[in-house]
Formats: C-alpha cells, structure tokens, sequence
C-alpha cells in the first residue's frame, strides 16, 4: 500500500514556462510535497510551456520548472487556507559550461578535486547534481561544468581529501562558455582520527561517528560557510573502521565536535580544539 | 549571553535557513534492452555535419535530471571511450554480430551494468532535535521526521547524443522514445542526525515500443542540517540540548 492517501483536497497550480526571451519552453513541472511522506510528482507542460495541474493541498509546496538545455527554477508555495488556485509563471535561464583548472598554493594541479559551484544568495530545496556541478578535476586539474546558468553571477568552489574547500572569483556567464576558471585549494586541511572504544579498551568496529567543526573565524566568508562544499568539509559522517578507527582528512581548524556510537546506541560527545598544522587524537568510549 | 545573542541573531534575520533533512535521491536504471527498430545516426553528411553513423551515445532526461554525454544509459558496443547503441538500425540491419550483441545477433542489450541517469538533492524541513525522554540523547526531530520519501511519476526519455563539440547548426540530440514506470517509494530508516541508503525493487517499464530497461529509486543518504534556530532553543529550552 502506498503511503499516501487520496488527497482529499487539492490545489490547482497553474502557469507558464518561458525562457529569459519571453520564448516558451515546453518542459517538466515537478510538485514536491509532505513533511514526513515526501512525494515528488512530475508532469509534462504542454507545447507551449503551460501547465496546470492538481497538486495535494498542504501548507508548503515545492514546484520546480525544468526545460531541456536550461537551468531549472523552483518556488515555494505556500496555498492560503482555501485557496483554489496559485498562479506560477517561471523563466528560466539558458545553461552553458564553465572549465578551468585546480591547483595548489604552489600552482600544482589537483586531481581528483570535487568541483560545484553556487549562485550567491540562492537557497534551492531541490538541486539537480549535474546543476550543481560535482565533478572530479582529471589528472592536470582541469574541469568542466556543463550546466552552469548564463547571464547570472556564480562561484566555482572545489576541494580534495586534504585541502580545504577554495573558491573562485564571482563569476559571469555571458555567452555558452567561459574557459579559464582559476581554483587554488590554498590551505592544507587538518587530520582528525577517532578511536572508539567500548569497556576495557577494545575496539568498536562499526561505531558511527559524527565530526562537526567550527572552522576558525577568519578562515572563511559568511557566503563562503554558505555552501554545500564547506559544509561537507566541516560536517562528516563515517564509520569506524576493524580497528574502531576513523580518520578526517581536510578538516579546518578550530574547535571540533566528535560524537560517536555503536549504532542505536547511546551516543558520546566530545568536543576538541584543532590546531592549525596538527593531528587531533582522540579516543571516544562508548558504552 | 550567548543565548540572548542568538535570539537578537534569529530576530534579525527574516530569511534565516531552517533545520533541513538533505535527501540525496538517485535514479538507477540496469537490464537494458534495444529489440526495436531505432534510426536516428543513419546520414554520414547531413547539412554539411558529419555523423559518424551507426553507433552513438544514449543520454536520459528524467525525473531525476537531464541528458548528458555520459554513462546514463550505455549499450554495449565499446567505441570513443563510451559504451554504445547501434542507432541506425535500418541501415545496418540484423543479423550480424558487429552490430548487434543478443538473440543470435539480432537485437541489444546490457544486462549486468548498472547506470545512475540522474541523482537530485531534496531538503525537507524538520523539527529541532529534541529529548523527549531525558536521557540527554536527542530522540525525536532532525532526519527522525522523514519516514518515507517517493517519486510518483517516474519517466525517462532516451536520446541519441550528438558528441561533444558537435556544432549547433548540425541540429540536436534525437529522440528515441520516453519510457514510465511505476511509482516508486522506499521507507527511510533515520536517526536525527541522518538516514541509512534505501533502494525500490527493479521496476519493469509501463511503455516502450522499441526498448526496455529496469529502473530503481536509490536514496543514497540523508543528513540534518542544523540551524541557528535550534541552538536558540538549546540555549532556552534543556529538552533540546540534547546530543544527536
């Protein structure tokens, strides 16, 4: 049985699809609704980019436009109580590429640096991966992003396993392509290894541990602590390993929450300063 | 003090990111199978552009993202560093084993590799992390308020990729066929601070007149995403200075 159940009210979301042109664009509207029971709906436009479709009346939707060759847009709806029907018109943006190169403080080419970008100020509750980049750099740091949207200001940010994330210059795309895009992973990130241990000492292989850092002021911009990127490189998950250890790598310096368990179980926190340049050990006894 | 910092911080800031649960959710697809006619890399010169025909690269728009000239749906023959599709099935026609991999040469198929054709982000609003037992362990709030996550309309249209660099006089990308599955959905196991990977069963198409393909809905992970909101509250309230 479906977790859902028969609406028994809906709203009627209606509008149009066009490109920044006032062309329309025949697409895709997807409706992302619940809280606990999350459901995504997808539905055809018609040829000429209209929609209107029947989406479960709850107090917050998502409805997200999509069009071969553009960058998607979303909105969040909010149907006042016995609202019937919500207009929605969206443009979109046409989608070019970006490329360019990763190096190191010394110029070097990073490989295997896991390239995104943003555009400053956006918070989206839907993100296509491919829209939001995440790329390896190849062996001679280059990349390319493929949908990047034109004619809207971004930010290129990448980092690798043991650099701390490194950010471009904003960005602007006024035609298909830019080439040429500079990322310097700077810093070397710092190393955090994690041994959980249970009553005598021994190891606990599987003990999941959580680290959370707040990185040091200075460090990073207010926009820059805003993206997924640093975020990842700050917010870490992974499972201790057979000899109950797990280590960080590329982690920024500054006071470090470690908490760790045996899954479901209780779990222990300890908090840490880490130093630039150094290793934080630390030993977590679980019960 | 800091926690009438905060508060100043949650009042002066309308747009301030609420606590989120990340989903990362993928579309999988495997067993796939050309049995139909499918002519669209037939012309060596078309309009001046040179195709290089039979075989090509298959891309997939979805409910889970666009086309691109990747491995979202590869065939069988190894060609360009790309596993592909004979794409002109008209012109190169079976029996023959240089053209064809299945059923005594005469129809495509690759039925072991599985391919990701897109994979999305989704963000939920959730609770704070909160204890509602007071043991200090956060048991309620955070990922714990996701109990399932679903697509109901899963779709995904196969085209022909023109390769990189192709110019854009030379047209587009062709059209082979769009195929639906059923709805999918997949109960999430969550603590507060994230959720384990859950995976649909393989789903047969509802559709398809020349090609077929398993498809499955992977939520990789999940994972909380804090807010200053509920440090507000860990400061104000002991029910959610709790450890998650």
């Amino acid at each position: 049985m479906l977790p859902w159940s028969a609406e028994a009210s809906a709203v009627k979301l209606s509008g149009r699809i066009r490109a920044a042109d006032g062309a329309a664009l025949a697409g895709h509207v997807e409706v992302i609704s619940g809280t606990g029971h999350i459901l995504s709906q997808s539905y055809l436009t018609d040829s000429q980019g209209g929609f209107s479709i029947e989406a479960p009346a709850q107090p917050r939707l998502v409805v997200v436009a999509r069009a071969e060759g553009y960058i998607s847009a979303e909105r969040e709806v909010a149907p006042a109580a016995g609202e019937a029907e919500v207009r929605l018109d969206f443009t979109l943006l046409a989608s070019g590429s970006a490329s360019g190169r990763v190096t190191d403080d010394t110029g070097r080419p990073v490989a295997g640096a896991l390239v995104r970008l943003h555009y400053p100020g956006e918070v989206r509750r839907v993100v296509y991966e491919q829209e939001a980049g995440n790329v390896r750099s190849d062996d001679f740091g280059h990349f390319q992003l493929p949908f990047v949207a034109q004619g809207r200001a971004f930010v290129i940010e990448a980092a690798s396993e043991d650099r701390l994330p490194g950010f471009s210059a904003p960005l602007r795309l006024s035609g298909a392509a830019l080439e040429g895009v500079a990322v310097r992973l700077a810093q070397t990130g710092q190393r955090v290894r994690v041994r959980v241990v249970g009553i005598g000492g021994t190891p606990v292989p599987g003990a999941m541990v959580r680290l959370q850092a707040l990185a040091e002021a200075e460090a990073f911009t207010a926009e820059q602590r805003q993206s997924r990127t640093f975020w990842e490189a700050a917010n870490r998950l992974a499972p201790a390993g057979a000899d109950g250890t797990v280590e960080f790598r590329g982690v920024p310096a500054g006071r470090v929450t470690i908490v760790a368990g045996r899954p479901g179980g209780k779990l222990i926190k300890q908090e840490a300063l880490l130093e630039r340049g150094r290793t934080l050990e630390l030993v977590v006894s679980v019960p | 003090m800091l926690g009438a910092m905060l508060l100043l911080l949650v009042c002066s800031f309308k747009n301030l990111p609420a606590q989120t649960c990340w989903l990362s959710v993928a579309g999988l697809n495997q067993n796939r199978f050309v049995w139909g006619p499918v002519n669209v890399e037939c012309g060596w010169e078309e309009y001046g552009c040179w195709h290089s025909p039979p075989f090509g690269n298959w891309g997939v728009t979805s409910n889970y993202g666009q086309k691109q000239d990747s491995a979202q749906f590869q065939g069988w023959k190894p060609k360009d560093s790309k596993m592909q599709w004979n794409s002109c099935t008209s012109g190169y026609p079976p029996p023959s084993c240089d053209y064809y991999n299945w059923n005594a040469c005469t129809q495509q198929r690759d039925w072991y590799t599985v391919n990701v054709h897109g994979t999305k982000g989704v963000t939920i609003q959730v609770t704070c992390p909160r204890d509602t037992n007071g043991d200090g362990q956060c048991d309620t709030g955070g990922c714990k308020d996701v109990y399932t996550y679903g697509e109901w309309t899963n779709w995904m249209t196969l085209y022909e990729l023109d390769p990189p660099g192709f110019p854009p006089w030379c047209g587009t990308d062709d059209l082979v066929e769009t195929l639906y599955f059923p709805t999918t959905y997949v109960y999430l196991t969550c603590n507060v601070g994230w959720c384990s990977a859950a995976q649909t069963a393989w789903q047969a198409p509802t559709s398809g007149w020349v090609t077929s393909a398993q498809m499955a809905m992977l939520v990789n992970y999940g994972f909380y995403q804090d807010s200053v909101n509920c440090e507000y509250l860990r400061f104000s309230n002991p029910q959610y200075n709790c450890v998650w």
